[in-house]
């Protein structure tokens, strides 16, 4: 494969990053301006007790909130697997294995 | 287009995908600390002041108020006419001080003068102060910004 | 580019780092799961550094703005309320994982020869995350948290001899003021992060030269080559751990927000059912249990001896169980679940 190609994919493959992660952004962005609004919706009679600002809007967006980083981290996670049975692999064909010279003497 | 070559191995395309998800991942959770770092503090859209307070002014004479968390001066005009500004030095953001004497407005930060209309005559300030909308609304002074 | 990588590498000796990490290897067998604990404390120690921070940009450790700025946080701040909340929840899930780490170590007995120093310097750290939780409790600054804390700090008062100075250490005077709050403040955002920044060190290091412990009796085969490399097998399983553990945070900590009582008045009489938070839950109800007056000891200070005897065998166990595989060990580890089943009992109890 030629250093072109290659560089050429990863460019490609750079921009469809950086799309996911302007639209995962964009998708956020509909939080800023509005947790000032976010009294609470609920004071207590006596004492201020302040709950957790969850007046209707915020309370959807916080639950697409969750709901985009359960995602996200699902697809992380199943990378994740097969990131590792690659490494498993690897290492039980012992292409980098260190040799047993090279190892240090087992400690305990 | 078929390719002869493909464009990358399926290590690199595994470890494209990861890195990618995870800059997806913490790309959310950057949106909320930097909207928690920096908060938005906005100026009054208008302040109401009490005419009162405000009505013993003689012409060339100001006095102070509070626009947000900055100083505002309101001044009276040689013809009568209210004018307000915002007391902040266009330099360096250091608080302007009206001199009645002179009619004008003096930054003590770098000697920075300006007349009494508020435009830069003298020192670092690279523009004139800015100005406020007076407008009188019953017994009260509603300042407001200007445009 | 490749040039400026080049200069660093080789100006901070990169190299030979790379390959001891290359070389480290974690032991396979039937317990291996237990060695994700202790960088699952370093993850969770790591959110409360961070958020820490963000909420001291607006936090007043002052008797006449603590609860307001806190206050102020949680509803003027955008997104506060999440911060603050994360804060309070990586706090009760640190402890907890520090309570599980040390109870792996404790059963499979990794604190077997040579690995003692490690034992005792992780004993040292859960105390500092202890402290951390105490003095972090009271900087809201709410009738609950003003409860506890004189509850707290008037323990020590029962030591003979130099019980009320080490009160007076504590609050910064003979009662709990705006002096306690910025003490506390300052040992919770500076002393303690230092110390437990030290100690971490030393047992990082530690835990590097001994290398991993393997228990007795876990099926570890070394001639069957049962490791797996720490990079990158090791590193990338807990990666998992570690985003698997933030989701879960970060579920909890905004579905299950806490709320802030009214400021603390100094004058008004304590409320009704106070009560320290979870990891203090069976000292506090083992204070209830001793009477005022036991054997002509005062029963306090008896409890405070009871307690800090109990604190100097979790410290010294390594040195007491020195033959862990024979009748003497497996006596030791009964004691060890008997305690843990009593803390158990004990913070179940209080809760009734």
């Amino acid at each position: 494969m030629t250093t072109r190609r290659r560089s050429l994919g990863t460019g490609l493959l750079a921009f469809a990053l950086c799309a996911l992660v302007f639209s995962s952004a964009g998708l956020f962005s509909q939080e800023p301006p509005k947790a000032p609004a976010g009294k609470p919706a609920v004071e207590a009679v006596k004492g201020e007790v302040h709950p957790a600002p969850m007046s209707p809007k915020e309370r959807s967006r916080v639950t697409v909130f969750l709901a985009w980083t359960w995602l996200t981290l699902g697809v992380l996670l199943y990378l994740l697997t097969l990131k590792i049975r690659e490494a498993d692999r690897v290492y039980r064909t012992g292409l980098f294995r260190t040799t047993e010279a090279e190892k240090e003497p087992p400690k305990h | 287009m078929k390719l002869k070559y493909s464009l990358f191995s399926r290590r690199e395309f595994l470890n494209g995908l990861l890195g990618g998800s995870l800059l997806a991942f913490f790309a959310t959770l950057i949106g909320p600390v930097v909207q928690f770092i920096f908060p938005p503090y906005k100026e009054p859209d208008e302040v109401k002041l009490p005419a009162a307070d405000y009505g013993g002014l003689q012409p060339h004479e100001a006095k102070g108020f509070a626009w947000g968390a900055k100083p505002g001066i309101l001044k009276k005009a040689g013809d009568g006419s209210l004018v307000a500004f915002v007391a902040v030095c266009s330099h360096l953001d250091c608080n302007v001080a009206y001199l009645p004497n002179d009619r004008k407005f003096y930054c003590a930060c770098h000697q920075g003068w300006y007349d009494e209309n508020g435009k830069n005559i003298a020192g670092p300030p690279p523009s004139p102060l800015r100005r406020l909308a007076v407008s009188v609304e019953g017994d009260s002074l509603v300042i407001k910004k200007q445009g | 580019m490749k040039k400026i990588r080049a200069w660093i590498y080789d100006r901070l000796g990169v190299a030979e780092l790379s390959k001891f990490g290359m070389k480290k290897e974690v032991p396979l067998h039937s317990h291996t799961i237990w060695y994700y604990t202790g960088s699952s404390i370093l993850l969770f120690m790591g959110i409360q550094v961070v958020t820490g921070v963000m909420l001291a940009f607006y936090y007043n450790p002052t008797i006449k703005d603590a609860n307001a700025s806190v206050a102020r946080i949680m509803t003027e701040i955008p997104l506060g309320w999440i911060i603050r909340s994360i804060h309070s929840w990586s706090a009760t899930f640190m402890i907890a994982i520090v309570i599980i780490h040390l109870l792996s170590i404790a059963f499979t007995k990794a604190y077997r020869a040579p690995r003692e120093a490690t034992w005792m310097t992780g004993v040292l750290l859960m105390i500092a995350s202890l402290a951390f939780g105490f003095t972090g409790y009271l900087l809201p600054w709410d009738d609950l948290s003003l409860a506890a804390t004189k509850v707290g700090t008037d323990i020590p008062k029962s030591i003979p001899v130099v019980g009320a100075w080490v009160t007076s250490l504590l609050r910064g005077g003979e009662d709990v003021t705006g002096d306690t709050i910025s003490r506390f403040f300052i040992v919770h955002v500076c002393v303690l992060p230092l110390a437990i920044f030290a100690i971490l060190g030393v047992h990082l290091f530690l835990v590097q030269r001994h290398g991993m412990s393997v228990p007795l009796k876990a099926g570890h085969r070394p001639e069957k080559n049962d490791f797996l490399p720490f990079w990158p097998n090791f590193i990338l399983r807990e990666s998992g751990v570690w985003l698997v553990l933030f989701g879960v945070l970060l579920t909890t900590a905004i579905v299950l927000a806490p709320s802030l009582g009214p400021a603390a008045d100094l004058m008004a009489p304590a409320p009704a059912g106070i009560k320290p938070e979870w990891y203090f839950l069976f000292m506090f109800q083992t204070l209830k249990l001793f009477p005022s007056r036991i054997l002509g000891l005062n029963g306090e200070l008896a409890a405070v001896a009871v307690m800090t005897v109990g604190f100097l065998l979790v410290f010294l166990l390594p040195l007491l169980d020195n033959r862990p595989a024979e009748r003497k060990g497996r006596t030791i580890t009964y004691a060890v679940y008997a305690a843990f089943l009593y803390t158990i009992a004990l913070t179940v109890w209080s809760l009734l």
